[in-house]
């Protein structure tokens, strides 16, 4: 048990991929960044493929992004009026974002930076501290989603109501609801950020835990469960209440 | 503690990367797909739209024609029933005056009959009457062929009614 106690807390804990250090300060690249990357790769390489030579008759891989881009721009209409339009590639980008992050522990038979420094002995793996998570395993990302969506929020209700209708929102219906409005912009970041934070990292260890002690068949049925429909749940629900709360911001 | 799990460059890495990842998939897939998408939807309702404006000009225009060619097709059954009127007026004229013509023949041709005729009895009489003067003479012996005599005779045959 004593090598799953340290594996549970290198899944807990930010691991630093590279040491980087600017002005002083420290600036180190964590394995969390690092899968962001791979994520954003992926979704960018999806997007200059995918988005090759439109034709006015979708074809193969055309109708994939079509469904894709539609269902966005729905998805932001329905929940967001007619204004959703302009927020829909922000609820796109991280839906997408979301989704490849929250199902990236279906990769995790790609080897960890440590399983490969014991194969091969090569000393460049040996402090790289890096292996396929989803980075919303992480709660510092999963914070910065949720405080980036509430700044999403925050810029469409000084968008559509101006800065001064914005903050009048704050005292309406009555000044008394000040501490409360307060409340709700610090709570809805937290409660989406650990909302997810905690799904998805319950979902791994869990299937840490299912691969510990069987590690072959089971493990494939609960994956499906626990990678890949709950974390596009998580996903969906993340997109669902932020472009409400930005539907409420800009109604 | 909780500085164990709270990782500050994580945090700044993740907002410049979501940043990033959003300003290139609106570039890259969302603005061209979404825009491609509405233009095909517009020139879809714009040729749609043509289409119908067409289709009501067509229907216009055969509800045109068919009505000149209803017109027309009235016109000529007026000419023809005119046409057909004018030639029975003229075939009645026709025959009224052949009728007529015939009718002014047969009376000249009864006339000359009767002419002809009276011309033939005053002939036969004539030579009757000298038949009978000459049979006369032969008979008295004498010529009883005088203009007195000639005109007795005449005067009895007109009396016999021969004629």
């Amino acid at each position: 048990m004593e090598g799953f106690g340290s594996e549970l807390q290198r899944l807990i804990k930010p691991n630093k991929v590279f040491d980087i250090s600017i002005f002083g300060f420290d600036m180190s690249i964590t394995d969390s960044v690092v899968m962001m990357w791979i994520v954003m790769a992926a979704l960018i390489i999806f997007s200059l493929v995918f988005t090759r030579k439109l034709k006015t008759i979708p074809e193969g891989k055309q109708n994939v992004v079509e469904v894709l881009v539609e269902f966005v721009y729905n998805f932001a209409k329905d929940s967001m009026g007619h204004n959703g339009k302009l927020f829909a590639p922000y609820i796109g980008t991280v839906l997408m974002f979301l989704v490849i992050s929250n199902m990236a522990a279906v990769f995790n038979v790609i080897p960890s930076s440590e399983d490969i420094y014991h194969w091969t002995g090569i000393e460049f793996f040996k402090d790289l501290n890096f292996a396929i998570r989803p980075p919303t395993k992480d709660v510092n990302v999963t914070l910065t989603l949720a405080l980036m969506s509430m700044v999403a929020v925050a810029l469409a209700g000084i968008k559509v109501r101006k800065v001064s209708g914005w903050l009048k929102s704050f005292i309406e219906p009555v000044p008394l609801m000040l501490p409360f409005k307060i409340l709700d912009y610090v709570i809805r970041p937290v409660s989406l950020c650990f909302r997810m934070f905690g799904n998805v990292l319950g979902a791994v260890i869990i299937m840490e835990l299912v691969y510990f002690a069987f590690p072959a068949i089971l493990p494939a049925f609960l994956s499906i469960y626990f990678d890949l429909f709950d974390g596009i749940l998580q996903a969906y629900v993340f997109v669902f209440l932020t472009s409400i709360y930005i539907g409420e911001a800009i109604e | 503690m909780i500085s164990e799990f709270i990782s500050i460059p994580t945090f700044i890495y993740t907002a410049i990367n979501l940043v990033i990842l959003y300003l290139i998939l609106k570039k890259l897939l969302f603005k061209p797909v979404s825009e491609f998408m509405e233009n095909r939807k517009n020139s879809i309702i714009e040729s749609m739209e043509n289409a119908e404006r067409e289709k009501s000009e067509a229907l216009e225009l055969k509800d045109k024609y068919e009505s000149q060619l209803k017109e027309a097709y009235a016109q000529a059954q007026k000419i023809l029933k005119e046409a057909e009127e004018k030639a029975q007026q003229e075939y009645e004229k026709i025959v009224q005056d052949a009728k007529n013509e015939a009718e002014a023949l047969k009376i000249k041709a009864k006339e000359e009959i009767e002419l002809e005729k009276n011309e033939a009895l005053k002939e036969i009489r004539n030579e009757v009457v000298s038949l009978a003067l000459e049979a006369a003479s032969k008979v008295l012996e004498a010529n009883m062929d005088t203009e007195e005599n000639r005109k007795l005779v005449s005067k009895f045959i007109d009396e016999q009614g021969v004629a």
